[in-house]
């Protein structure tokens, strides 16, 4: 009878208390927006799944929880720690990623720039709620909507914050079409929505090829801290634009970008673990992302609107909220708000532009902000 | 300590508006010489060229003069047309990539828009290990 009153008392039944029972019910409603919403379901079921898994109360000691050493959970996330995952994801996006449209119209770039403003603004609100520094400038990273480099950033500055940051992330992420199109709408007119965009030329493919070696040296001279991320952007669109390595790419962008994402998506959702997920801290960092979320597609449609008043050629302002990084998530909500007001408009190409210089500007704002911290 | 006077405390301002300059400086750098880059190897490829080459530019004037056009994104009968002479060019099952090359070289307007429609209008059908076919009775019927 001891015994079974000992088994008892270590099971998850027993063990479980209301921080567990919470993030099962988080952890749950992730797999449910995945899989019934279809709301970034590569990133959400894992993750979600993640949290199942690390929201199960077990016994301490045992070397099973995900900050327990020797646990085969910890040895995974070893490499989210390390900001190994984000690298890697890195190599398979620059396999995948055509930059032809941003070769078309390289003005567009800049609206990848403002969109990064978000981080800035978060850094400030973050200090000024009473973050430190280093945490700030984790949370600030949110604002670049990019999930690996969200992680990557933290992983650096401040390894305790990595659950509720790339939860924060990926969920607006996953949320960006309800959090973009009340922006969109709200900062321009029907007539600036329907604006139409020129066909973008046809880029040869010694430009193409041209481009990620002139990439990778000007980003990372200038902040040589995101080398591990752009330069591995850079090197997996080489492999895909040289013509000589078309296996490696195509590895890169479906078997190794695959794994990786299975791997970070699970153990940062087992990172979750109620009893250390569960502050006020990571209900800050909640809303602070939903504000630097919101201020970056903000400044992106703001600056469009800026620099259409000095453009012959106006461009379409919704094209700025493409600015953030989500790939491809805000340039298909985008494209989706200029169909809605002119269905011949098509807008996809153009604000994949703006996605992929995104990409390289929250890259590049991770290696600035690191640098700051480091000196 | 948090607010304005944290803000002050740990230099953020400067943090803020230093990084949002470096990071608009350096894309404004780069969109600079990307919008350049087409020059540059266009330069150089004059400066490479042979008379053979020359020879061959005719060839290449009348293909590009040869653009097709489509009024409406949204008329699949228009776009089939398009599309109907490249049927033969290709052996099926075909990958979307080669398709999109061949309208590419054909010089179809919207060609990555075109083929999602013809796709979403199933005269495109998938099958295995993402290939391609064409329902030809769909396509003919357009």
């Amino acid at each position: 009878m001891e015994l079974l009153i000992q088994f008892l008392s270590n099971t998850g039944y027993f063990l479980a208390d209301y921080r567990h029972l919470i993030m099962l019910a988080v952890g749950g409603t992730f797999v449910y927006l995945g899989i019934a919403k279809k709301y970034e379901p590569l990133l959400l079921v894992p993750i979600g799944f993640g949290i199942l898994i690390g929201n199960v109360p077990f016994f301490k000691g045992f070397g099973l929880g995900i900050y327990e050493e020797n646990s085969v959970l910890h040895y995974l996330y070893f490499g989210v720690k390390a900001g190994i995952y984000p690298s890697i994801i890195f190599l398979g996006l620059g396999a995948m990623t055509d930059f032809s449209s941003l070769l078309a119209r390289p003005k567009l770039m800049l609206l990848g720039a403002a969109a990064q403003m978000g981080i800035y603004f978060t850094l400030l609100s973050a200090l000024f709620l009473g973050f430190a520094p280093k945490e700030a400038a984790s949370v600030a990273i949110i604002g670049g909507a990019d999930g690996p480099t969200s992680i990557f950033l933290t992983a650096k500055l401040a390894p305790h914050l990595i659950g509720p940051v790339a939860i924060a992330g990926y969920s607006y992420m996953a949320l960006i079409p309800v959090i973009q199109p009340p922006i969109m709408r709200l900062l321009t007119t029907r007539e600036e929505r329907m604006i139409r965009m020129p066909e973008p030329r046809q880029v040869s493919k010694k430009e193409r090829l041209i481009f990620p070696v002139v990439g990778v040296l000007l980003t990372c001279f200038l902040a040589p801290a995101a080398i591990p991320l752009l330069g591995m952007l850079f090197f997996g669109n080489l492999l895909k634009e040289c013509g000589v390595t078309e296996r490696l790419a195509q590895t890169a962008r479906t078997a190794i970008i695959d794994t990786a994402t299975i791997v970070l998506g699970f153990t940062v959702g087992a990172s979750t673990q109620g009893d250390v997920f569960l502050t006020p801290k990571s209900v800050s960092i909640f809303v602070l992302g939903a504000v630097a979320f919101s201020f970056a597609t903000a400044s992106g449609i703001i600056f469009a609107k800026i620099m259409n008043m000095f453009l012959k050629q106006k461009i379409n302002p919704l094209l700025g909220a493409a600015g953030v990084s989500a790939v491809p998530g805000s340039a298909r909500e985008v494209h989706l708000m200029g169909l809605k007001s002119d269905p011949g408009n098509y807008l996809l190409m153009h604000a994949m532009a703006c996605n992929s210089s995104g990409v390289i500007g929250s890259a590049i704002c991770a290696g600035i902000l690191w640098s700051f911290m480091v000196v | 300590m948090s607010g304005f006077e944290y803000i002050n405390h740990h230099n953020g301002w400067a943090m803020a508006i230093a990084g949002a300059l470096i990071v608009f400086t350096g894309l404004s750098v780069l969109s600079f010489i990307i919008s350049q880059l087409h020059k540059i190897v266009r330069f150089f490829e004059k400066k490479s060229e042979t008379p053979t080459v020359t020879v061959t530019e005719p060839c290449v004037e009348a293909s590009t003069s040869d653009a097709l056009t489509l009024d409406d994104l949204s008329d699949l009968d228009q776009i089939a047309q398009l599309y109907k002479p490249l049927v033969d060019q290709l052996e099926q099952p075909f990958a979307l990539s080669a398709l999109y090359q061949l309208a590419n070289a054909e010089n179809i307007p919207h060609p990555h828009l075109t083929i999602k429609y013809l796709r979403e209008s199933n005269i495109l059908v998938a099958q295995e290990a993402d290939l391609f076919i064409w329902d030809q009775p769909k396509l003919a019927g357009t």
